[in-house]
């Protein structure tokens, strides 16, 4: 695995935004239920995810109980804010409306699981992205390396001249040795951190 | 609103004007007004181009007031597309222009004898109609630049680009926003090939030197406007999510859900998904000196529009919407958000919906006429459209007639109109209101309002198979009647989730209008809506084999999920069962 550690400007955090959709991956304690994983794992406080955590994907399907929701090892949970129109009201968590889309609606397991060691891929979209990314991101997590790659790829002069420092594995490069890097079929550790808070 | 402009062009020497009370049309809005006189006045089995077909322009019950929200226009006709009654809906300005100058409705009656191009314009003065073959096959951004250029700046157009000159099913009717672009479309149906067989090719508004419209009781009024407001911004869709991010903000969830339809309805998963999502066009936008957050009419609070600029920095086309991103993107394999945008631009310049040309671009590659996937050759579709060359008028009469003609079972329509960007199979609920709703396909149909409030139908049990036909008719009776108001149907996020602000949105009727209405009293002007456009179905020829999806959609499974549609005939035939 390749490490790549950033020091950018503040704000530029915002343009991670997209890039949290694709996924990134970390490594936890599986056999959790979601609320497990996300407060007493990654520490996000329990009224942020019964409010502001409103559409909820485990393996494709959508939960809408996430404390009897398990998360197992290779788990793929995507979270999102609350979604516009007839179809986000059908998505939405104990919606009123889920019965429109029982048919994709997430069943839980009666079997029990135990708990181990693993990895879950996480999707954050939207809010969430936005108001826990930047905490994830300043940890660490893994990313596909074809996935950063593109997105390193998609950003102008503008996003360099504020991207302070670029390491890989520790050592210092500039953008266009980034650029010319090849990930492809490898993951990348990324770990970013801010002016101000560096 | 007191009176309604007819105008007849069919008259001999030329258009004649007709202003009247609005009679038994009073106390109607928006939706309520068009399918009403549509339900009463053309005969179901005219042709939708032909002189007994009418097109009906009305602004909503609380437009041109300071309601906030409350900008929406109606346009109703027989659609060239279904065959069926159309409503379809338009932001930007001319629904706020066209209340204050007095108007409830235009109606737009008969055809020119011969091929005769009109400008019509309004004014606090009256109404003038002259001549417009210097705007002949002019694109809508063209025809509001010379309008301008007559006109001054303080005005609202409502325009048909060349689709709807050429009478193409999918042409839709341009409103200018605030910065008088022809961007917020009346999309479905082919309402702008009505206006063109009517001749007419833009209606100039202004309303320089009217005033707002007056509440009957302010006080209750600004008081109640006040609670609205409140509630539209602590909500987190309507308060938070669409301004950042706008309609696109569902790209990334719906693809999740795998309920995304992927190269012509194939798959409910599209991998370039993350790159065309409302994040990354916010980002996009920004970046470019564009907007993320843009109201597309004044009083709206939502802003849920933007403004997407090119590569360079200039300005190519407004925030294309979910709808637009999935059905040039997504359904045609297209990953490149400044193809979409170039395409929705296209689409407003040539006056053509965006949801019916993307399906039917869709068909065009199912077909072999391009590559899933290839940009370039999706936007030379749209261009083809726009010369009216042979092909592009097969193209522009939408994915039914594209796949009737090049031999395509797989065609996503219901009553003709192709389908919107939710999977039936994926979201089955919303499959019946695509299946039943007399509009053809249509995903505003049924929009989320609280149907506990209304207890439509009494409380529904989500285990019941039945269930599904049940929240569907609940939501198309809300829907009815929120369109009948002007207000954007937005508001649906905060009134599904706050009694409160559902009360204050009848306290705002009741204020403006002197009314006491109920929640029992939205539902029956809901269902009377709903009633009168079914019964003008009916007369028009069709029957429950119409209220279907497509059968395919019942023994293709759909990746990832792998699922069918289940819902049986014999339950959708119960959903106008009250």
């Amino acid at each position: 695995m390749v490490s790549l550690r950033l020091i950018l400007e503040a704000d530029l955090i915002s343009s991670f935004t997209s890039l949290l959709g694709h996924g990134f991956y970390l490594q936890a304690e599986v056999g959790c239920t979601i609320r497990e994983l996300l407060c007493d794992q990654l520490g996000w406080d329990h009224n942020y995810i019964d409010h502001r955590i409103q559409t909820l994907f485990l393996d494709g399907c959508l939960v809408d109980d996430i404390d009897r929701a398990i998360v197992q090892d290779d788990s793929s949970l995507a979270l999102s804010g609350a979604m516009p129109g007839l179809l986000g009201a059908a998505l939405r968590k104990g919606g009123r409306y889920s019965p429109m889309r029982s048919e994709i609606s997430y069943k839980p397991d009666l079997d029990p699981v135990s708990r181990s060691e693993g990895r879950v891929k996480l999707k954050l979209f939207n809010f969430p992205a936005r108001e826990q990314g930047i905490v994830l991101l300043e940890t660490g997590v893994c990313f596909q390396g074809k996935t950063l790659h593109s997105f390193f790829m998609n950003r102008g002069d503008g996003f360099w001249a504020r991207c302070r420092e670029i390491k890989i594995d520790a050592k210092e490069v500039v953008a266009e040795q980034l650029l010319a890097m090849n990930w492809e079929g490898r993951e990348v550790f990324l770990q970013i951190r801010t002016m101000e808070n560096y | 609103m007191d009176k309604i402009l007819r105008i007849n062009m069919s008259a001999e020497g030329g258009p004649k004007i007709n202003s009247g009370p609005l009679g038994e049309y009073a106390g109607l809005g928006g939706r309520a007004l068009t399918s009403a006189v549509i339900s009463k006045e053309v005969p179901p089995l005219c042709h939708p181009l032909g002189e007994d077909n009418k097109l009906v322009i009305a602004p909503g019950l609380l437009s041109g007031s300071a309601a906030v929200m409350s900008g929406r226009l109606s346009v109703g006709c027989k659609s060239p597309l279904t065959g069926g009654i159309k409503e379809a809906n338009a932001g930007g300005q001319a629904s706020q222009v066209l209340a204050r100058l007095g108007y409830a409705a235009i109606i737009l009656e008969g055809c020119p004898k011969d091929d005769s191009l009109y400008k019509i314009a309004i004014n606090k003065d009256g109404v003038k109609i002259g001549p417009g073959a210097d705007l002949k096959m002019l694109g809508n951004y063209d025809v509001v630049e010379k309008i301008k250029a007559d006109h001054g700046d303080k005005i609202t157009c409502i325009s048909i680009g060349p689709a709807g000159e050429m009478k193409m099913s999918a042409a839709s009717i341009a409103v200018t926003d605030m910065e008088l672009r022809p961007t917020r479309h009346a999309g479905r149906g082919g309402v702008g090939a009505v206006m063109g067989a009517k001749g007419v090719k833009v209606i100039v508004l202004d309303d320089s030197g009217m005033s707002m419209r007056s509440p009957k009781d302010p006080e209750a009024f600004k008081d109640a406007n006040k609670r609205f407001v409140e509630g539209i911004k602590k909500h987190a869709v309507s308060g938070e999510g669409l301004p950042a991010f706008g309609t696109n903000v569902l790209t990334n969830v719906v693809n999740e859900a795998g309920a995304f339809p992927t190269n012509n309805f194939q798959t409910g998963q599209f991998e370039g998904a993350s790159k065309i999502s409302g994040e990354t066009q916010a980002e996009t936008e920004t970046s470019r000196g564009g907007l993320a957050t843009h109201p597309c009419h004044k009083g709206c609070i939502i802003q849920c529009s933007g403004t997407y600029m090119d590569k360079e920095g200039n300005y190519l086309t407004k925030q294309p919407e979910y709808e637009t991103v999935w059905a040039h993107g997504a359904n045609c394999g297209i990953d490149d958000l400044d193809a979409i945008a170039m395409m929705d631009r296209l689409d407003d310049d040539y006056g053509l919906d965006t949801i019916e040309t993307g399906a039917t671009i869709g068909v065009a590659m199912e077909a072999g006429l391009a590559e899933f996937g290839d940009a370039e050759a999706a936007i030379k579709l749209v261009k083809e459209i726009g010369k009216g060359t042979p092909l592009g008028r097969i193209l522009g009469n939408g994915a039914a007639v594209t796949g009737k003609v090049f031999g395509i079972e797989r065609v996503p329509v219901v009553k003709g109109q192709a389908m919107p960007a939710y999977d039936p199979r994926a979201v089955q609920g919303i499959a019946v209101t695509y299946a039943t709703s007399t509009m053809g396909a249509d995903h505003t149909a049924g929009y989320a309002v609280a149907t506990n409030i209304l207890k439509v139908g009494g409380d529904v049990d989500p285990l019941r198979p039945e269930g599904q036909v049940e929240l569907s008719r609940n939501l198309q009776i809300a829907t009815a009647a929120i369109d009948a108001t002007g207000m954007c149907l937005f508001i649906a996020f905060p009134i599904l989730d706050q009694p409160e602000t559902f009360q204050a949105l009848i306290d705002i009727l009741n204020a403006f209008h002197g009314l006491s209405m109920t929640g029992d009293d939205v539902t029956a002007l809901g269902k009377s809506i709903l009633k009168q456009e079914r019964a003008f179905n009916t007369a028009a020829g069709f029957s429950a084999k119409d209220d279907r999806v497509p059968e395919y959609f019942k023994k293709e499974t759909l990746p990832p999920h792998d699922v069918t549609f289940q819902v049986k005939d014999e339950e959708l035939d119960t959903l106008y069962n009250w």
